[in-house]
């Protein structure tokens, strides 16, 4: 008997050690908010007294700040509860990712030249200006200038060398 | 000797035991998809189907909430099944598709393209609910290995209580009644959803730096070809009129010159909203993610009528065995569209 217990005993504790790794690693991947790594590439909004706006801020603070968006469309999950927010403001749009009760800023995304990030570059502007005030990109292709600090990269997309749309996005 | 033989029916004896246990542990922890999420119910429930489809369709969310079986035999005589799942990747479509001609081989196979922009898992989770419901095959093990994330372990796949272990705190009523059997939750994978929320405020795509669609989801559409024409069956491919995720005409572009190369049928939904009569202030109930039963109805009525007169399907409603097979079909959705009916406190009622 003191056998068959030790075997049972042996058998549930491996298991019990698989699952615990397991769950470690797996899970669904939603996400959380991120909010060790900061980054040096935000977006400052000019109109609201240079509200800074970052990645996997709570967007709750954020609408307090802003004020109500423009438009506003909100995308369910694929089989999930929560939602996949777009708030469209003038000249940026900031998508949202949820967590639990709260949403949390995944993107920001310059969509006209009303608006610039803090270093001057706007939607319209050349591929040289880019690089002028931010430097050499850490990936570059012809239609892309990514650049990456912490939780963000910052990429500018690019047509026949001009900057058509800027994003702030997950690094 | 004695002795002997007795430690070993005693270890028999207590291995059994253990792994018994540690069975009736997994069934009761896995996730039984009967209500709320139950998308991961739909992939397991095609192996209780008699299996002798003119049509299958595999992919997203943009086919199991788009299109009704129902509706291609009611009004068409077409025997069709939704082999699809939550944010299916083209390579789950592929190798569902393969377990599925293990078992029949239907006249046309439907694959909705949205899928291509994804080339790797982006969830976990979702793999889960594409994988788990497959019969144990090759093409579940290369389903496995073709989308693990990089966290994932494929033992965890052979033996789910390893992941699900921790669904102690989850476990509700459901786990207990549907331990050792399930519900059907899906009608031939259609999933049902009655209620409006019109299309609204619907973001445009955001430019992208390039629009060509990855070599490694190609090769899966590539070899979702080869597989059908190896064995007679017509490859249609589609683009359902979801208007999110947002689809971008160079991606249209790409999918028009594959099939014209390939010589395969492409239908854009989209670009028939208005012959088929989508109204998207009342044809979806997730402002334009998907449609509800109004659109998916619209849709199969065009598509039954294009699957006719095109793919030249016979209509099949004199076969007795089968047509009593959907009347008990029809019978269910009937009995939930009315369900869903009163659920949703909505005054309009089904035919």
């Amino acid at each position: 008997m003191k056998k068959f217990t030790l075997i049972v005993l042996c058998l549930l504790l491996t298991v019990s050690l698989f699952s615990c790794v397991a769950d470690n690693v797996g899970g669904n991947s939603e996400g959380g908010a991120n909010t060790q790594n900061g980054s040096k590439y935000v977006f400052n909004v000019a109109s609201k007294n240079n509200y800074c706006v970052k990645l996997d801020m709570n967007m709750k603070e954020v609408l307090e700040a802003l004020g109500e968006p423009l438009s506003y469309f909100e995308a369910a999950s694929c089989a999930f509860d929560g939602l996949d927010k777009t708030y469209t403001y003038a000249g940026f749009q900031i998508l949202t990712r949820p967590d639990g009760d709260k949403d949390y800023i995944n993107s920001v995304i310059l969509t006209d030249d009303s608006v610039t990030t803090p270093e001057g570059v706007y939607i319209g502007v050349s591929e040289a200006d880019v690089t002028a005030k931010y430097g050499n990109p850490d990936q570059k292709t012809d239609t892309l200038l990514s650049y990456t600090d912490g939780n963000t990269a910052l990429n500018f997309i690019l047509k026949n060398g001009t900057v058509i749309s800027i994003e702030y996005i997950p690094a | 000797m004695k002795t002997s033989a007795k430690k070993w029916i005693k270890f028999c004896v207590s291995a059994v035991i253990v792994v018994f246990t540690l069975w009736l542990l997994q069934c009761l922890l896995l996730p039984k998809y009967v209500t709320g999420t139950v998308e991961g119910a739909f992939i397991a429930e095609y192996y209780d189907e008699v299996k002798d489809h003119d049509v299958i369709f595999v992919g997203d969310c943009e086919v199991y909430e788009n299109f009704s079986p129902i509706v291609l035999w009611r009004d068409y005589g077409i025997n069709s099944y939704i082999r699809g799942s939550a944010e299916q990747y083209v390579f789950q479509s592929y190798y569902i598709l393969e377990d599925t001609l293990r078992y029949e081989t239907p006249k046309v196979v439907i694959f909705n393209i949205q899928s291509l922009c994804f080339p790797e898992s982006r969830n976990e989770a979702y793999n889960r609910m594409s994988i788990e419901g497959m019969e144990w095959s090759f093409s579940k093990v290369n389903s496995i290995l073709a989308s693990m994330r990089e966290e994932e372990r494929f033992l965890d796949y052979v033996f789910p209580i390893l992941r699900y272990h921790s669904r102690w705190e989850q476990l509700n009523g459901d786990d207990l009644e549907y331990m050792f059997k399930t519900k059907k939750v899906s009608h031939n994978g259609y999933y049902m959803r009655v209620d409006v929320r019109p299309a609204e405020n619907v973001p445009t795509g955001k430019p992208l730096a390039d629009y060509t669609f990855d070599s490694r989801s190609i090769k899966y559409l590539d070899m979702m070809r080869d597989l059908c024409a190896e064995k007679g069956i017509e490859l249609i491919l589609i683009k359902a009129p979801s208007l999110y995720p947002y689809w971008y005409d160079e991606w249209d572009a790409q999918i028009k010159e594959y099939s014209a190369k390939n010589g395969l049928t492409y239908i854009n939904f989209l670009e028939l909203t208005e012959e088929i009569g989508i109204d998207y202030s009342t044809d979806t109930y997730d402002a334009g993610l998907h449609m509800n039963l109004a659109g998916a109805e619209k849709l199969s009525l065009w598509l039954g009528e294009y699957l006719t007169a095109e793919a030249g399907l016979a209509d099949r409603r004199s076969e007795t065995e089968l047509a009593l097979r959907w009347e008990e079909k029809i019978e269910f959705y009937e009995a939930e569209k009315q369900y869903q009916y009163e659920f949703y406190g909505m005054n309009e009622k089904a035919d």
